[in-house]
């Protein structure tokens, strides 16, 4: 995912300024990192590089100075291209949780089970916080707990495996 | 299409296999009975007649056990011809296989029967014995065509029906029309206009069959009533369960019950003529054979209580399950008899005794009317007793039923 | 408050459950997990008192029940325990509000009283507006708040729930998930939930994990 591209979609709304980029960013991605202001500011001005972006406005009221944001065109079609191309689907296996299972082995088990435990306690955690989030916090925590989920299962269905072939 | 029926008959279960001994046996018994009450038929001899009249109306009861009996272990056959329309077999497949099945069993069994009649009356009266037989067969036929027709519709078959169709005003046209063949049949008697002499004996016959249905769906309507009123005042959980229960399928209650409210029927109407004409011989046999039908309702209705149990497994099941004594549910089984027997017989009592009343009205006289009452209450009553007492016999099934010590 | 001692039962050859051992506090929601073949099923049973194990104890608040008398376990069953199943197996011909006043009424309780309890727990659960409808023209998830409120309108110590939503989708389940434990937590009703689904079992409070009949070493804390 490209900061660039969420930053542009939030600019296209109105011109904003790197502080209100930076609270939207947190809200409507909940479930994501928050992002620092060293790298909103460092998003913008190579946005503003490649002409995505530019300066509307530069407002100074006795404060420091602040910057007002806007879209440009090709802005404008760069975003459009972002948001209907559709991602990869998962050409490659990249998950350290394999990787440490592929190198352990048969000797993987004891790992697997505790695993197991921290992806279940972290999916009670996100269904508590659900209960009581706002809509983009649900949201995120579904698309959370459903990616934990398939790991879950994929740790069964190892675990298995794994006893199948200890059993053979 | 015959090979098919072969296969699927070599891999039967046990109760089919009792279905099929059911069909046959009463497909046999029918015509044995109806051929011998054709041959006893002499209008010249009023005893005679009473007599064949008496086996005729044995003949119907008998007849309900086999349309009954063609529904035993309706939920595997059901799920059997599902399986086939799944794997392909068209809606008419279905149907015909069903035709071919049910035909051959009452074919066999009426042969049967007619060759023991033809033994037994090798002096007697033989043209009747084909027609008959024939006729039976035709029966088993059409029986055998109609019972899967839940899933001819849909390979997915049934799930249980929420809501029933209401009774039609051609249903009690059909119930008029067979107490109208009925009473002509019997009040004409050997001057019947078609037919010859055997004419008012097929009249008889047939109107005793439209009575079969006509009061089949008659009941329908009169259990559903009574079952709603229950509904609406039961203030325990046992009688709520069973009044919505029977409100649900009155069709069902009323196709089992058929057989017993006609049993109630003959045998008020069957008092109110003896209060007049007095105790006999013939009487005597009208009175067997009463017993012998009330014998084989109870059978239908033993019928019907084992395919209800297998319904209401699963909802009596997890009722158990939250602690509701198996006492409790077993009541609700006796409560369901109650209450779809308690309306069919008492007006199929009354009914009778009106209908010997108005036929002789004239030379009926009050003091009749004492034997004549007695008989019917006592007729309703035991209708109402067979209910409850297959339902209370029906109570230790329910024990096997809602077993929890199989793996899910 | 709800304990299990060393549980062992079988069926014909098939061991299904060998020595389980398990507590579950007052108010607490425990979900039992594990492969199709597992135990989960049987263990339930075997704690709600609906089949009794060949060796083992079940213990409610001190007492041995599993050795209780089948009226006498009825009873209890009744008084302290509600369940829920994967279809709800409620009564088609009863409507939504008769279903949920069941209970009641075969605790001997008026029908008046119990029709407007059960209208209450329909509220509660939000399918007040299917209270007069037979169960047969539910939704899934209508049936299952329907059942859900069945369960806990006796106000029992313990509800069982098995794969209560394994017939509903995603947003279906979640709706029959909070409302099955928001009731139960207001009311300090502990809840045993048997299912295979992991985000249904991330609803508890612990996991019990069954593997070939037994907990799941080091799972249970």
């Amino acid at each position: 995912m490209s900061t660039g591209h969420v930053l542009l979609g939030f600019l296209a709304e109105h011109p904003k300024h790197g502080y209100e980029l930076k609270k939207e960013h947190d809200h409507r991605l909940a479930g994501a990192k928050p992002l620092a202001y060293g790298q909103v500011y460092a998003t913008l001005q190579r946005l503003e590089r490649d002409g995505l972006a530019e300066v509307a406005e530069t407002q100074q009221e006795g404060g420091p100075e602040r910057t007002l944001y806007a879209i440009t065109d090709s802005g404008q079609a760069e975003l459009e291209q972002w948001l209907n191309t559709v991602e990869p689907s998962a050409p490659y296996v990249a998950s350290p949780l394999f990787a440490r299972v592929a190198v352990a082995g048969k000797a993987a088990d004891g790992y697997l089970l505790r695993q197991r435990e921290a992806h279940l306690a972290r999916m009670r955690e996100l269904t508590a916080e659900k209960a009581s989030g706002a809509p983009a916090q649900v949201l995120a925590a579904d698309y959370a707990l459903q990616h934990l989920d398939a790991d879950l299962r994929w740790i069964e269905t190892a675990l298995a495996r794994l006893k199948e072939d200890s059993n053979a | 299409m015959i090979t098919v029926l072969r296969m699927l008959n070599r891999g039967r279960s046990r109760p089919e296999r009792v279905r099929a001994w059911l069909v046959a046996a009463g497909a046999a018994a029918a015509t044995f009975l109806v051929c011998t009450a054709v041959s006893l038929a002499d209008f010249q001899d009023e005893g005679g007649s009473l007599t064949g009249l008496g086996l005729a109306l044995l003949a119907v009861p008998v007849a309900g056990l086999v349309h009954q009996a063609n529904r035993l272990a309706s939920a595997t056959r059901e799920r059997r011809l599902a399986a086939l329309r799944l794997a392909g077999a068209t809606p008419d497949d279905v149907r015909r296989l069903g035709a071919l099945e049910g035909g051959m069993l009452a074919l066999t069994g009426s042969l049967g029967g007619g060759a023991l009649y033809v033994i037994v009356h090798l002096a007697g009266p033989l043209p009747q014995v084909p027609v008959v037989v024939a006729l039976v067969t035709l029966g088993g036929v059409l029986s055998g065509a109609r019972a899967g027709r839940h899933v001819v519709a849909s390979p997915l078959g049934v799930a249980r029906r929420a809501r029933v169709r209401g009774p039609r005003v051609q249903d009690l046209l059909l119930f008029a029309a067979g107490v109208g063949l009925f009473t002509l049949g019997a009040v004409v008697k050997g001057h019947f206009p078609l037919v010859g002499a055997y004419g008012s004996v097929v009249a008889m016959a047939a109107g005793l069959v439209l009575l079969l249905f006509g009061v089949t769906l008659a009941a329908t309507w009169l259990i559903r009533a009574y079952a709603r009123r229950a509904g609406r005042r039961a203030r325990s959980a046992e009688a709520l369960l069973a009044a919505r229960l029977v409100e649900a399928d009155p069709r069902a209650w009323a196709r089992a019950l058929s057989v017993v409210s006609l049993t109630v029927f003959f045998g008020a109407g069957a008092g109110a003529q003896q209060a007049g004409v007095g105790y006999s011989q013939a009487h005597a046999l009208v009175d067997v054979a009463l017993l012998v039908a009330l014998v084989t309702s109870a059978v239908a209705l033993v019928v019907h209580q084992a395919e209800e149990l297998i319904d209401l497994r699963r909802s009596f099941a997890a009722l158990a399950a939250s602690g509701v004594p198996k006492r409790a549910l077993g009541g609700v089984l006796v409560r369901q008899a109650a209450i779809a027997a308690l309306p069919v017989c008492v007006v199929a009592a009354a009914s009778g005794v009106a209908v010997v009343i108005l036929t002789i009205v004239d030379i009926y006289q009050v003091q009749w009317l004492g034997w004549a009452v007695g008989r019917a209450v006592a007729m309703a009553g035991v209708g109402v007793l067979a209910a409850v007492l297959v339902a209370l016999a029906a109570r230790p099934l329910l024990r096997g039923a809602l077993g929890f010590e199989t793996r899910a | 408050m709800l304990e299990a001692r060393g549980l062992g039962k079988s069926f014909g050859q098939t061991r299904a459950l060998t020595g389980v051992c398990l507590e579950i506090a007052e108010g607490e929601i425990v979900a039992v997990t594990g492969p199709s073949g597992a135990g989960k099923s049987t263990l339930l049973h075997c704690l709600a008192g609906v089949v009794r194990p060949e060796s083992g104890e079940v213990v409610l608040d001190g007492r041995r029940i599993d050795l209780l008398p089948e009226a006498e376990l009825t009873k209890l069953r009744r008084e302290s325990f509600g369940v829920v199943f994967q279809f709800g197996e409620l009564v088609p011909e009863l409507t939504a509000a008769e279903n949920v006043a069941l209970p009641l009424l075969f605790n001997r309780h008026g029908r008046q009283e119990a029709m407007s309890v059960a209208a209450e727990w329909l509220a509660r659960l939000e399918v007040s507006d299917c209270a007069d409808q037979r169960t047969g023209e539910l939704s899934g998830g209508q049936r299952q708040r329907v059942a859900v409120a069945r369960a806990l309108v006796t106000g029992p110590r313990v509800v069982f729930a098995d794969e209560p939503t394994g017939a509903l989708d995603t947003l279906g389940g979640e709706q029959v998930m909070s409302a099955l434990l928001g009731a139960a937590r207001t009311s300090r009703t502990a809840v045993v939930l048997v299912t295979h689904d992991n985000r249904v079992a991330a609803y508890a409070d612990r996991e019990i994990a069954l593997r070939d009949g037994a907990v799941l070493a080091g799972v249970d804390r």
